[in-house]
């Protein structure tokens, strides 16, 4: 079942004449089912190849410390996959929405708890089987052996359902931190509070990525110089000691870590029956509403605040995105991308030309593809939009403000760096200050892009892997517009050797296309 | 109960009563024509609405009773005709139209992560309401509706009564000259569906106007001044009460008979009746 809620993964399917869908039920109908599917199957694919990337190391060089290392990193890479997955899509299915279209049916509670249990296992289903047998075939196929085939098979069984809980008790967390509405200042700074945090989350996950493949060196030179330290503490740490149990099997080393190993596994095994248990528990009560109770407040104010119509939509689109836990990220975004762009320019000695170029094009990139998850987030509201006096020019305006705002603190910060650091053109802080114009016509750009497809008729998208292609298309549109000025930049400078100059072309340009893009969409308002 | 409803109604002081304009319709479409691929949605429509009346569109399911709603509306477009909603023609100027509009549509699709609190601040700011305008008629209207535990409450979590409320309490906040409402008390309870009905009946002593679509021939019989009856995309017959009941032959007639007997569903209706008696009889038998 589509499940939506206060914090569900909103389909975009809005955007698209509506007439049409209504004219052919059936068709759309299947269509949703088709998206659903195929979304989970491309998770489930993209899952898969994450766990088979540690592997190809091992592979072409087979050791004792490749197998830890291969083995626990792709374990944690799933892990973190599948909780991102979780968080996203378990929000909705906790809200009971899905299953309150049954209320009306002659079903007794116990029949609506084995359907909102069987609701959650679909939602899950393609991830974990990819998540459980694409690391177990790929450990039976290059080792050959029975024993690790079935070490691994425990291994991953136990990873996958360690996340899938933890994915269902945060998507519980989010949302019953949200739903239960803002009664005071206080209450809005925590949930304010709140979600940078699960912002930061899903971002760190990315970080989490980067930092595992720290790991695995870690983990060789450990295993090579017999620090007993380390080995000890990662014999005890889940997924490490499933993989020092695969490694001992296969290479036929008892330690006595495999020892330590063996008790932490038949613990962290223990404990995952106890997590199927209470994932099972926790998805049966969905249907009768215990898992999200929602308290109701008295009101004691029924103060309103109006603004200006375009900061109005840009507040509204901002409130529906940090409750949306797919894009939630959003509001830690400033904090994330001048955390990626200006850390790498903090340890230079001298703030170089190319770190500031590719550092504002990935800023400036991020930033743009906000405007596809603040769309995302409108849902089903945007049609109640259609409804109010506000023009379309005053639409893709906020969406842009919004976006841009998110990438203000690079060129802020990158000023003040300038100050602290030399730079190779004293000027050059004046790059990512271009760069907010640029960010700015970038999303205007991928909106229009989105609104022209879904007005001639190609785009009534029911999930984002339906409308891949348009997502895809106005993506490329918007990294096309944030790094012509940066690419100018290069070019000027490569061919003169004059960074004023290049300076000014990458100013320039910027402008341009934020005047362009300012005259198109006046005109097609 | 009923003196109760009055006195929210009452209470509900309009700052400026709505100006009547000097037009001969608020709205005037003729010959109204939609398509939908090769479906006519509406096909040659012309109906008018003056200014001080609340007209009834009352209509079968796919007749057509939406998809006129929103071309007023200047939600869609037409593909023939003209409409024209306070001398101003949605097709090429929607944004204006939909200023002098309040819009409740069948299925209130709101915003479901904000609270009815932030929608209100969102919908009275892209109207260009003042905070204390704002503030005061929402109020009012939340407290007539008796939605007040539920204001800051995201709209997700409330039921499809409540959803319905917040919608037509952000199309009257502003005091439209217009209220277009699609099946408007559907999932309104007893109470808050008298209000609206006092408040429509308000609106239109103000010099408003209202043009609502329902199922419900009661409430059309008691409230409409005028009924327009729509039919495979056009309307068949338009009138007063009386007038209709005249139209299709005979006084004492209800509004239900009217209707199905300018619709042709009488006989379709007793033809579906007598298989349905033969088939449980057939049933009962076994």
């Amino acid at each position: 079942m589509q499940s939506r809620g206060a914090g569900g993964f909103n389909p975009v399917f809005t955007f698209g004449d509506q007439s049409k869908a209504i004219q052919n039920r059936e068709r759309t109908i299947r269509r949703i089912i088709q998206s659903a599917r195929w979304n989970k199957l491309a998770v489930a694919l993209v899952v898969a190849f994450a766990s088979t990337v540690p592997m190809i190391g091992y592979a072409i060089n087979p050791s004792e410390g490749g197998l830890l290392a291969a083995d626990s990193l792709g374990l944690l890479m799933l892990f973190g996959y599948c909780i991102l997955y979780g968080i996203q899509v378990l929000p909705g299915l906790v809200s009971a929405e899905s299953v309150a279209s049954l209320e009306t049916l002659p079903l007794s509670v116990q029949d609506t708890s084995l359907i909102s249990t069987f609701s959650f296992v679909r939602t899950m289903d393609y991830i974990l089987i990819a998540g459980i047998v694409t690391p177990t075939i790929l450990i039976g196929i290059l080792t050959h052996s029975v024993l690790g085939t079935i070490t691994e098979l425990l291994a991953t069984s136990v990873n996958m359902i360690f996340a899938i809980a933890i994915s269902l008790y945060l998507a519980g967390m989010f949302y019953r931190n949200l739903s239960g509405g803002i009664h005071s200042k206080m209450e809005s700074v925590l949930r304010l509070g709140f979600v940078l945090m699960w912002g930061l989350l899903i971002m760190g996950l990315g970080f989490f990525f980067n930092y595992v493949s720290y790991v695995a060196p870690l983990i060789n030179t450990s295993l090579q110089d017999g620090s007993i330290a380390v080995l000890m503490v990662l014999s005890t740490l889940h997924p490490f000691s499933f993989s020092f149990m695969l490694m001992s099997s296969i290479y036929h080393q008892p330690t006595f870590f495999l020892l330590v190993s063996l008790v932490s596994i038949c613990i962290y095994s223990v404990l995952a029956l106890f997590a199927i248990r209470w994932s099972i528990s926790v998805t049966a009560t969905i249907g009768s509403y215990k898992f999200t109770a929602i308290k109701r407040h008295l009101i004691n104010n029924y103060n309103l605040h109006t603004f200006r119509p375009m900061f109005a939509y840009a507040l509204k689109d901002f409130r529906i995105a940090y409750r949306n836990p797919s894009t939630a990220f959003l509001v830690a975004a400033p904090v994330f991308e001048t955390v990626v762009v200006i850390l790498p320019l903090v340890s230079a000695n001298v703030v170089g030309t190319l770190p500031t170029l590719i550092g504002t094009f990935i800023g400036g990139l991020f930033s743009s593809f906000t405007t596809v998850g603040l769309l995302n987030a409108e849902g089903a509201g945007f049609e109640y939009t259609k409804t109010l006096p506000i023009p379309l020019k005053t639409t893709i305006h906020a969406k842009a403000m919004t976006a841009t705002v998110t990438f203000l603190p690079i060129p802020f910060v990158f000023a003040i760096l300038s100050y602290l650091k030399p730079l190779t053109h004293e000027l050059l802080y004046l790059v990512p200050i271009f760069s907010v114009f640029s960010v700015a016509s970038a999303s205007m750009a991928e909106i229009t892009v989105f609104l022209a497809m879904a007005g001639a008729g190609r785009m009534v998208a029911f999930n984002a892997s339906s409308g891949m292609l348009q997502f895809f298309l106005a993506m490329v549109v918007g990294a096309v517009i944030v790094g012509a000025p940066l690419i100018a930049f290069g070019m000027v400078e490569l061919l003169f050797g004059n960074l004023s100059l290049s300076l000014i072309s990458s100013g320039l340009i910027s402008i341009l296309e934020f005047a362009v893009m300012n005259t198109l969409i006046s005109r097609r308002s | 109960m009923v003196l109760c409803v009055k006195i929210i109604v009452k209470n509900f002081k309009v700052s400026t009563s709505i100006r009547r304009p000097d037009l001969a319709g608020i709205v005037e479409a003729q010959n109204v024509t939609k398509r939908f691929g090769t479906l006519y949605a509406l096909s040659g429509l012309s109906l008018s609405v003056k200014p001080g009346e609340i007209y009834g569109l009352l209509g079968p399911n796919g007749s057509g009773k939406t998809t006129t709603i929103k071309i007023i509306s200047g939600i869609l477009q037409p593909d023939d005709g003209r409409v024209n909603v306070l001398g101003i023609d949605p097709a090429s100027d929607p944004v204006g139209a939909k200023s002098k509009i309040g819009y409740v549509p069948e299925n209130p699709l709101l915003y479901e992560s904000l609270t009815p609190r932030e929608f209100f601040e969102f919908v009275a700011s892209v109207r260009k309401m003042s905070k204390t305008d704002a503030q005061e008629r929402a109020t009012k209207l939340v407290k007539a509706f008796d939605i007040d535990q539920y204001f800051d409450s995201p709209i997700a979590t409330l039921s499809m009564g409540t959803k319905q409320k917040i919608a037509v309490i952000s199309a009257l906040i502003h005091e439209p000259p217009l209220l277009l409402m699609d099946e408007p008390l559907n999932g309104l309870d007893a109470k808050s569906s008298r209000i609206l009905k006092e408040l429509m009946a308000y609106h239109t002593e103000m010099g408003g106007s209202v043009l609502f679509s329902t199922h419900i021939m009661e409430v059309a019989e008691n409230i409409c001044t005028r009924i327009g009856i729509i039919y495979q995309g056009r309307i068949v017959a338009e009138g007063t009460m009386d007038e209709l009941r005249s139209y299709a032959g005979g006084s004492g007639t209800t509004l239900e008979q009217v209707f199905l007997r300018l619709t042709n569903e009488e006989s379709e209706i007793a033809d579906t009746i007598r298989v349905l008696r033969e088939a449980f009889s057939a049933a009962r038998v076994k």
